[in-house]
């Protein structure tokens, strides 16, 4: 019976092409509104975090360190690049929400017989991890605006508050600089400016290497990390506040095993010894007010384009049915059952949304790819929700549009056939 | 007369022009949320970057009236527990209102930040006295050199540092001040990915939409083809047929913006008070964007009347009646 079904429902479907096609593409469009936008959103927050990751947001410094707004005297304690690479080394279970982090070394010279500020770091460093390479460095940090060409070790990158001479350079191209550190004097190729917005432009910054062979001094003085983190909510806060010892053990796994900034920041103590790990909360508090309100909105308009696409295939079956009702009083005459009838129809609808979601499986994922690489810059992969929801969103709405129409198939033959 | 006679179509095919309307509705609403939001993303932003707290700080204690709001600080350095450290005399209540993101842990008239806390072995809650000021102890963090700070709470007589939070920074360059406006370029970067994503998001509803529509309207192409032999046979021109489909999808497109207009401010209203507290800002943009994808959308809805009635073949059209 179900083969004759089908083939009855396959028929149908060739006789009534126009209202077959149309009620197939109207599902295929609904779905795909619905798919194709579900997986920005979904992707919204992480993406609008990583947006966002474009200024350092924690510096981790020397325990006891002195830094001061009205400096006071010398750190006793250094940090070294092992330090960076213990916290991108997959040992550290956050290394991947590190997005960058540069040394910096500071030290003073002289230009043109003023006193400037010297931060000797790495400008774009390939790091071996792990057998995996890494691209950190100043450079890296995305919102920090940097004109010029590519440095080298010989290169210095100037701030955009630094005045050289009298004579302001319109551009540094093909410029060069005597810069006096430590008694020794090198002449360096300007390589471009770099503005960050915040006090760095007051800084020449050269390689970290040539800074220790001129000045003697290894190690850094700070780290400047930036690192992708999970907005703060009740349980987060009450740890900041309250300390980790007011949480339940089962509110403790969870607040350990999240990447709030607290415990990123935590572990990254537990794991460079002797360091003080500063979560710059100016920024960190704009992130997350920027991600938590994004999230909100995205999660708002998916609800919205949930109801719109299911309202598109739910009035598109409507109207398949109501067109249909002519056949079911002649089938209804013939002596066809209205389970019969409900069968036949379901088959119809289920072979439109099959159809539909073949389409849609195989359309998703490059639409996907086109509009996220158009919207942030970054292609999403094709995910298994993705997927599955091609698959099952038409096969599902079909089913429930049905059920909810098997009213219009109840009515009297006398009725359907007028 | 006329009108009637399109209320009267209208009426009849309830069945057809309710889902019609529901679902051009709805995606304008999906549209105009979208327009409405990418529009009010700056404010939300703006809202969001206030946390920031003080973005000048200007070391001088030569400076005349400051407009924008501060709070002058005088610093100076003391020695507490046999070490150096940097006091800061001025007003703790605005301090704290200036710099909203700073995680204080109690209230009270001594603020240590946590490096200088450490350094200093000064434990939170407990009671001292620091320069004529005495209190409990509170221990702040926010993670920039202020943290091996003291503050105490006493009013700066010859202040030498100014916290300040302005829109304009830049017109305190210049004056020994550092300008803090990392964010800035991270702000407009959002802005333009909410902005492209808004505008998918009405792109891909608009789409959604006009197909909806355009197919909803050939499921009742046979039916209306009827009707138009009818009116054929009545001696009616193709003329007289366009303007009735014409004017019938206008009312019905005047219908679904109206609606559309009123779901979309409403639904961006409900979205941006609940998620960002603040309210929406609607432009002349958005209107004419869902003005427009609701006259398209009936737009190509009436133009498969006009093709069918063109397709038109009286006699076999009305065979059957």
């Amino acid at each position: 019976m179900f083969s004759f079904i089908f083939r009855l429902a396959a028929k149908a479907a060739v006789v009534q092409k126009f209202r077959f096609v149309s009620l197939t593409v109207t599902i295929i469009v609904a779905t795909l509104l619905l798919v194709v936008l579900s997986a920005l959103y979904l992707n919204g927050e992480s993406q609008m975090a990583v947006e966002l990751s474009g200024v350092p947001n924690m510096v981790i410094k020397p325990k006891n360190s002195s830094a001061d707004l009205l400096p006071e005297g010398s750190d006793i304690i250094k940090l070294f690049d092992k330090n960076i690479k213990k916290i991108k080394s997959e040992e550290y279970f956050w290394h991947n929400n590190i997005v960058n982090a540069t040394p910096i070394a500071f030290s003073e010279g002289i230009v043109n017989g003023n006193r400037v500020k010297i931060a000797g770091t790495w400008f774009n460093k390939n790091l071996q991890v792990d057998n995996q390479s890494y691209k950190l460095g100043m450079l890296r940090f995305a919102h920090w605006k940097y004109t010029g060409k590519t440095p080298n070790q010989n290169s210095v990158i100037i701030g955009s508050n630094v005045k050289l001479s009298e004579n302001n350079y319109e551009t540094y191209e093909n410029e060069t600089i005597k810069i006096v550190i430590n008694g020794k004097e090198k002449t360096f190729q300007i390589a471009g400016e770099i503005n960050t917005g915040s006090f760095w432009d007051n800084y020449i910054f050269i390689d970290s290497n040539l800074l220790s062979e001129l000045t003697g001094s290894k190690g850094f003085d700070e780290i400047l990390v930036s690192a992708l983190f999970k907005p703060d909510d009740n349980l987060s806060i009450r740890a900041e506040r309250e300390g980790e010892n007011s949480l339940s053990s089962d509110e403790y796994e969870i607040w350990m095993c999240s990447p709030y900034i607290s415990v990123v920041a935590q572990t990254m103590r537990a794991e460079i010894p002797n360091s003080e790990i500063n979560v710059q909360r100016r920024i960190t508090e704009v992130q997350a007010g920027i991600i938590k309100t994004s999230s909100g909105i995205f999660l708002a308009l998916f609800i919205l384009t949930l109801i719109a696409s299911l309202t598109a295939i739910f009035s598109a079956e409507k109207m398949y049915v109501t067109s249909h009702i002519k056949d079911f009083g002649i089938m209804t005459a013939l002596g066809a059952s209205h389970k019969k009838i409900f069968i036949q129809l379901f088959a119809e609808i289920s072979l439109s949304s099959f159809i539909s979601a073949v389409i849609i499986y195989l359309i998703s994922s490059p639409l996907v790819n086109y509009i996220s690489k158009a919207v942030y810059g970054v292609r999403f992969e094709a995910n298994s929700i993705l997927i599955a929801a091609a698959i099952i969103i038409p096969l599902a709405v079909s089913s429930g549009a049905l059920w909810f129409l098997r009213k219009s198939l109840k009515e009297n033959i006398v009725n359907l056939l007028k | 007369m006329y009108l009637k006679i399109i209320i009267s179509s209208i009426k009849y095919r309830r069945g057809l022009y309710i889902p019609m309307l529901a679902a051009v509705a709805i995606s304008l609403c999906l549209i105009g949320a979208a327009a409405v939001v990418g529009s009010s993303f700056d404010k939300i932003i703006d809202k969001e970057m206030t946390k920031y707290g003080a973005n000048v700080i200007l070391k001088s204690n030569s400076v005349g009236h400051i407009e924008d709001e501060n709070v002058p600080l005088y610093i100076k350095k003391l020695k507490i527990n046999g070490k150096d450290v940097s006091v800061a005399e001025g007003s703790i209540q605005y301090l704290l209102k200036i710099n909203p993101a700073w995680l204080v842990k109690g209230r009270t008239n001594i603020l240590v930040g946590k490096t200088a806390a450490s350094k200093l072995n000064l434990k939170a809650g407990q009671a001292t006295e620091i320069n004529g000021v005495k209190g409990m102890i509170a221990v702040f963090e926010s993670g920039t050199d202020f943290d091996s700070f003291i503050f105490i709470n006493k009013k700066a007589n010859s202040p030498n540092m100014f916290l300040i939070k302005t829109n304009n920074p830049m017109k305190y360059k210049g004056m020994n001040a550092v300008i803090l406006e990392e964010m800035v370029r991270t702000k407009y970067a959002v802005i333009e990915s909410i902005k492209k994503l808004m505008v998918f998001i009405a792109l891909i509803s608009a789409i959604a939409s006009i197909t909806a529509v355009i197919n909803l309207c050939r499921v009742d192409t046979a039916g209306r083809r009827k009707e138009f032999g009818i009116f054929k046979s009545l001696g009616a021109s193709y003329k007289s047929i366009w303007k009735l489909i014409g004017s019938e999808f206008s009312l019905l497109a005047v219908i679904s913006f109206i609606i559309g207009f009123a779901g979309s401010i409403l639904l961006s209203w409900l979205v941006i008070n609940y998620t960002a507290h603040t309210m929406i800002s609607v432009n002349l943009q958005s209107l004419i964007i869902i003005g427009i994808t609701s006259l398209l959308s009936f737009s190509f809805a009436a133009m498969v009347f006009i093709i069918e009635s063109k397709r038109l073949h009286i006699v076999e059209e009305l065979k059957s009646e």
